[in-house]
């Protein structure tokens, strides 16, 4: 069916790209403390990219009576398309070797992943009866297929396995939500470990501490460090900097940060989630260095934006987003950071990230999960509660950088102390 | 399609199943600075089946519809490893309808491309044209044109077909290191009739992203806040629609005692309310996706807590009727209870009675986004005007409020008499279902009290 499609565009285009990816996955989810769903998907979808005339058209479809139309499709749009400053690539001379398949995830069965939730599940209600909780398990399975007209044909299979646990608290008025996953692309889920982590902050939560409204220190967890690193992870993007969006752009060589800081996005990690033999256009994946001891490096490319930029592609399309995001570690243990904390916050999760003016850098969010410090301890936890400041201002100001680094989802990161970020507090 | 799922439904040995099936096609443009980003047209085939055993749900989602029994038996046996209590639906009338498609002006399918990308070029031209600190912009266009194809084992069929067209627009101004944005967009079950007379639109957000260059940032404290419509309508829907959601509640002693109805929220004043049936909004279906229909619910009424939004399992589950809220954003998904069109009823007051005996106070306006954790909102109005001395005074950036909805709700004391849906483009997030279609309406809104974000 590929090859016939790429015939079919190929009688009017002058180059095309074919994918056809298809998925399974099974999943069993729990919901206030009960075992909810147990359901499984397919899914498979084909898409088509041809250049006409020096334009880029697309269609996709998830209806295989659909295949001729949708390649009719696209190589209409392609009459209005954008400029294609790119060819699709042929074979490439060597690819990594990363892992992104475990046949043992498909081997997984659904009363393994209800026996997995539950295991979480009930570890999580022994803390205290009143936390209601929630989490599942899960795994997918698939396979692309990519067949351009530059004679690159390649298949890749990758599997999925993941879990979690949350435990929602309702005392009054007052709501807290906790919790932990993991995702890999084999299966390494640690429910003990979830569920303990999750616990841990539940008894750190048990009592509310207030805050003043000052300057003070803040100590990022590994997941609350997305506040600091968003903007630079859409900085980055070769899209923003082409159109003028990125506040990175011309600044390739010069310091960002404080030399304690550097960030990669690795996509050749075995088993992590957004590793990849080849990005979706066919590009051999690798290690792009972002920012090195705080001088910015790189942006990332997919092949029609580095087209444009007159540079080549970095592996990241299509869309010239990251993939795992690690950020190397320093030399200070949390129980350190900690002790030197007179007074502070530790930010675990956030709420309005994402909103306003990102790319420059500014923030405004409120704390989620966050945890008041005093004279070296954790004495509660923080509500009502907004943090504001420019991420680039505050990696500027690293106070401390955490010793080990903790997966969560395709971000790797440390603890991060930054050593002063306004904090409001309601009266 | 009516006889093949009906007849992958008989015997199925499940307490409840359903099949829900899709048939979707849309068209995206989009322009980033002068050149066009990209063009593309997907279509999608797809489906939902559910079964319901011994209250424990099994639910397969699936691409090939060759054998939908094959479907519903194996969402019948993962229902069996999860049921041990009993099926809990509210009861609901069957329905028989096939609903005749809305009646678009000018049906989307039918203009021609080339149409669709001038009509969305010219309004990204405006912007970009607009002033010579105009950095770069971004405008885009979507019309999804989705069947709907729906039955259960009680006999209900129904077929409704769902158009939805949405257009964003944003500009973005920089002077030195500082950028800022203007923002709007639209989104409506229409044709191409409301894409075009879009250019006052299209100058008003360039316009807004140069006059917030020479803007301060709002100063970070307590605030008297007046939302304008469009914020208001955020708020009803982030900060109080998320509450009403019954998936929250109905399994939850404490969120059921905290969300007692009766309970009181608001002032006197204060109506909540959320309708699917509203003719024209873009939250409007016919039937929910378990083809409960559509209707006015009051959630707070003169202040009061009087009712929650529902699917059937949480209606029958909390005994209450069900309110027609349970929606799936596509095929791939079941659906969850989920807002429609979610506002806050006008007063009587003008928008110079909200202002006038405020000496130092907050217009927020617009936004560029809002998220909800439970009881804590954030939200990011797009621009503001401080209040002064009764008076609106200067722009200010960086707007952010968050709060207690609790606290928040109790302080709202004024309601304008300006009521507008806000007719957006985005939608809502939920449980992986984004952006849901919905809509938002409010009058002028004031309260008292609000913390907004920023620096000291």
């Amino acid at each position: 069916m590929i090859e016939k499609a790429l015939e079919l565009a190929m009688r009017r285009a002058q180059g095309a790209e074919i994918t056809l990816g298809e998925e399974r996955s099974s999943n069993a989810e729990y919901e206030n403390d009960l075992l909810k769903r147990v359901g499984a998907t397919q899914t498979s979808r084909l898409a088509v990219r041809v250049i006409v005339d020096g334009r880029v058209g697309q269609a996709y479809t998830t209806d295989f009576e659909q295949v001729e139309s949708t390649v009719q499709r696209a190589i209409e749009l392609a009459e209005f398309g954008s400029e294609a400053r790119f060819e699709f690539p042929g074979p490439p001379e060597s690819v990594p070797a990363v892992k992104t398949f475990d046949a043992g995830v498909e081997q997984t069965s659904r009363e393994e992943l209800v026996a997995l939730g539950g295991e979480m599940v009930d570890i999580i209600k022994l803390y205290h009866p009143e936390v209601k909780v929630s989490g599942g398990a899960g795994w997918s399975s698939g396979q692309r297929r990519l067949v351009n007209s530059s004679g690159l044909d390649i298949t890749t299979q990758g599997t999925h396995f993941g879990g979690g646990v949350e435990g929602m608290w309702v005392r009054g008025t007052d709501m807290l939500f906790a919790g932990y996953f993991r995702e890999w692309r084999r299966r390494d889920l640690d429910p003990k470990d979830l569920a303990g982590r999750t616990i841990e902050d539940l008894r750190h939560a048990e009592n509310i501490a207030t805050v003043a409204t000052k300057e003070m220190p803040v100590i990022f967890t590994p997941r609350g460090v997305r506040v600091l690193t968003l903007p630079i992870v859409l900085g980055v993007n070769g899209k923003n900097v082409l159109k003028g969006d990125s506040p990175l752009a011309g600044k390739l060589g010069q310091r960002l940060c404080g030399e304690q800081f550097t960030l990669i996005d690795n996509a050749v990690v075995d088993y992590a989630p957004a590793s990849g033999v080849y990005d979706g256009e066919g590009i051999p994946r690798r290690i792009n260095p972002l920012v090195q001891r705080g001088v910015l490096c790189t942006f990332l490319y997919d092949l029609d934006t580095a087209g444009k930029a007159g540079t080549t592609s970095t592996g990241s399309g299509p869309g010239c987003g990251t993939s795992n995001l690690m950020i190397e570690p320093g030399d200070v243990s949390f129980a350190d950071m900690l002790k030197s904390t007179e007074e502070g916050i530790i930010v675990e999760s956030v709420l309005g990230l994402g909103q306003g003016n990102i790319i420059n850098g500014d923030f405004s969010v409120n704390i989620a999960l966050g945890f008041r410090v005093e004279h070296g301890e954790i004495v509660g936890r923080v509500k009502n509660v907004m943090l504001a400041g420019n991420a680039y201002d505050a990696l500027n100001r690293i106070e401390a950088m955490g010793d080990r680094c903790e997966w969560s989802g395709a971000s790797c990161a440390p603890y991060i102390k930054i050593a002063s970020l306004s904090v409001t507090a309601k009266e | 399609m009516r006889e093949r799922m009906q007849e992958a439904l008989k015997n199925t040995g499940a307490d409840y199943a359903d099949i829900r099936i899709e048939r979707a096609e849309r068209t995206s443009i989009a322009f980033r600075g002068p050149e066009l980003d990209h063009i593309s047209s997907s279509s999608a085939l797809g489906g939902v089946a559910r079964a319901l055993v011994k209250g424990g749900w099994g639910i397969v989602t699936f691409n090939d519809i060759t054998d939908l029994r094959a479907q519903v038996l194996e969402a019948v046996a993962c229902a069996r490893l999860v049921g041990k209590e009993k099926t809990i639906l509210a009861p609901v009338a069957p329905v028989q309808q096939v609903i005749p498609p809305p009646a678009m002006v000018r049906d989307f399918r039918a203009v021609p491309l080339a149409e669709k990308q001038r009509t969305l070029e010219a309004y990204n031209s405006l912007m970009l044209r607009h002033h010579e600190k105009i950095q770069t912009t971004s405008a885009s266009y979507s019309d999804l044109y989705r069947q709907v194809y729906f039955a259960n084992s009680e006999g209900s069929y129904f077929e409704e077909v769902r158009p939805d067209l949405t257009i964003g627009l944003n500009a973005t101004a920089k002077e030195g290191d500082l950028v800022q944005r203007g923002i709007d967009s639209l989104g409506r079950p229409a044709g191409f009739e409301v894409a075009v007379n879009l250019e006052a639109r299209a100058e008003e957000v360039a316009q807004r992203a140069i006059e917030l260059l020479s803007a301060p940032p709002v100063q970070g404290g307590t605030y008297t806040c007046i939302l304008n419509q469009k914020f208001g309508g955020v708020f009803a829907h982030e900060a109080f629609g998320h509450l009403s959601e019954s998936d929250f509640v109905y399994e939850n002693e404490q969120m059921r005692e905290l969300m007692v109805l009766g309970r009181r929220f608001g002032p006197d004043s204060l109506n909540i309310l959320d309708d699917g049936s509203i003719p024209g909004c873009r939250g409007t279906e016919a039937f929910d996706d378990e083809g409960t229909p559509t209707r006015k619910n009051y959630l707070i009424r003169d202040g009061v807590l009087v009712g929650r939004l529902h699917s059937r399992e949480t209606a029958g589950k909390m005994g209450e009727q069900p309110t027609g809220n349970a929606r799936a954003i596509s095929w791939s998904h079941p659906p969850i209870v989920r807002m429609t069109n979610t506002y806050i009823e006008p007063g009587d007051a003008t928008f110079d009675d909200l202002i006038r005996d405020v000496d130092l106070g907050l217009y927020a306006c617009d936004y560029f986004g809002g998220q909800t954790m439970m009881e804590m909102f954030t939200f990011s109005a797009a621009y503001g005007y401080m209040i002064r001395n009764g008076k609106l005074a200067e722009l200010v950036r960086d707007v952010v409020l968050t709060g207690n909805v609790f606290e928040t709700l109790q302080h709202m004391d004024k309601f304008a008499n300006d009521f507008t849906w806000a007719y957006a483009g985005g939608g809502c997030g939920k449980g992986g279902q984004s952006p849901l279609p919905t809509d938002l309406g409010s009058p002028h809104v004031r309260i008292q009290e609000v913390v907004v974000g920023g620096r000291q």
